[in-house]
């Protein structure tokens, strides 16, 4: 019994000790930073990235029609392990609700960006279970036009004082695919100075 | 007479001199809201709204530091369309920044939307 008390105690204890888990307010988000990239980070690239290209007037079409992008190899070339996607996926909703593109699910370099289903419906013909005139064509797949490919880098060094400063650039490019010729280029640097102990990963 | 006129010229001097006084006030723009807690600590000057090449506009202010200190803020721009409703956007979220003493600091925001063609600039005090 006096066993099973201190069990309880000890637990209680415990359980008090450990901070609650509350939502982040990512509107007025005190937190610290932290060495790592985190949401805010993500949001500040796209942010500048974003508003470079549209600045850059070069998805604008005098003829009022959208550009057809494939979103290509974005290289996580830090220490992290996170999907490029959370940076590249604020640029192409922001540059679909604008109007300017249109991103193409039939070709991407990433396999969490083609939808299997473009291929799987292609499938079906000749399949006498479906009604072959609803049945997607051939010929009717539109390629891309551009592509927006990039990477985002993380630098480290050993300061003077033995902290570490931890450098990340977030570059992101656009390409007129029939040409090859880059259209367009950006690079967002944000740099951060923590204990030499601080893991980024 | 002729202390009638000298009474006129100095009316005129003094008019003159009262015209010339400059006064230390924030410019107003309805566009711009600085938060009460950076008091008059900055000033925000010649706020500008301009296509350029894109079919998006850019906005322009200037950041002034009134003080001898660094003083540490965030601003936030929103974009409103037509219709004066706010156009959600990544670009509209707070940005940390940092003017050095006396500093000028020129600001520039990109519209996410060629449809907007009004803005709202906010400026507080860091919270960091």
């Amino acid at each position: 019994m006096k066993k099973c008390m201190t069990v309880l105690a000890l637990a209680a204890l415990a359980a008090g000790c450990t901070t609650p888990t509350t939502r982040i307010d990512v509107r007025n988000d005190r937190g610290p930073e932290v060495a790592g990239i985190d949401y805010r980070n993500v949001q500040e690239a796209a942010r500048e990235l974003l508003s470079s290209l549209n600045r850059s007037g070069r998805l604008d079409r005098a003829d009022g029609g959208v550009y057809v992008l494939t979103v290509g190899k974005v290289k996580n070339d830090t220490m992290q392990r996170f999907d490029t996607d959370t940076l590249t996926s604020y640029i192409t909703e922001e540059l679909m609700n604008d109007n300017k593109v249109m991103v193409t699910s039939a070709m991407a370099a990433g396999e969490d960006n083609r939808d299997e289903m473009v291929n799987a419906a292609r499938s079906v013909r000749g399949n006498a279970e479906f009604n072959q005139a609803t049945v997607a064509k051939t010929g009717q797949l539109v390629a891309p036009t551009h592509s927006l490919f990039g990477k985002i880098i993380q630098r480290e060094i050993r300061m003077d004082n033995g902290d570490k400063q931890i450098e990340y650039y977030f570059q992101l490019r656009l390409t007129e695919l029939a040409t090859g010729l880059q259209w367009w280029q950006k690079q967002h640097f944000i740099g951060k100075r923590t204990d030499a102990n601080t893991p980024t990963w | 007479m002729k202390s009638l006129q000298r009474l006129f010229s100095i009316a005129v001097l003094a008019a003159l001199v009262t015209g010339c006084v400059s006064y230390h006030t924030p410019p107003i723009d309805r566009r711009v809201t600085v938060a009460p807690d950076l008091g008059t600590l900055v000033w925000v000057t010649d706020v500008r709204l301009a296509k350029g090449v894109s079919s998006h506009y850019t906005m322009q202010a200037n950041v002034v530091n009134n003080t001898d200190d660094i003083v540490s803020m965030e601003y936030r721009v929103d974009w409103l369309d037509a219709s004066g409703a706010v156009i959600p956007s990544v670009v509209s979220t707070w940005q940390h920044m940092s003017a050095a003493a006396r500093e000028v600091l020129p600001l520039q925001a990109t519209a996410p939307s060629s449809d907007a063609v009004d803005f709202r600039f906010y400026v507080q005090s860091s919270r960091w």
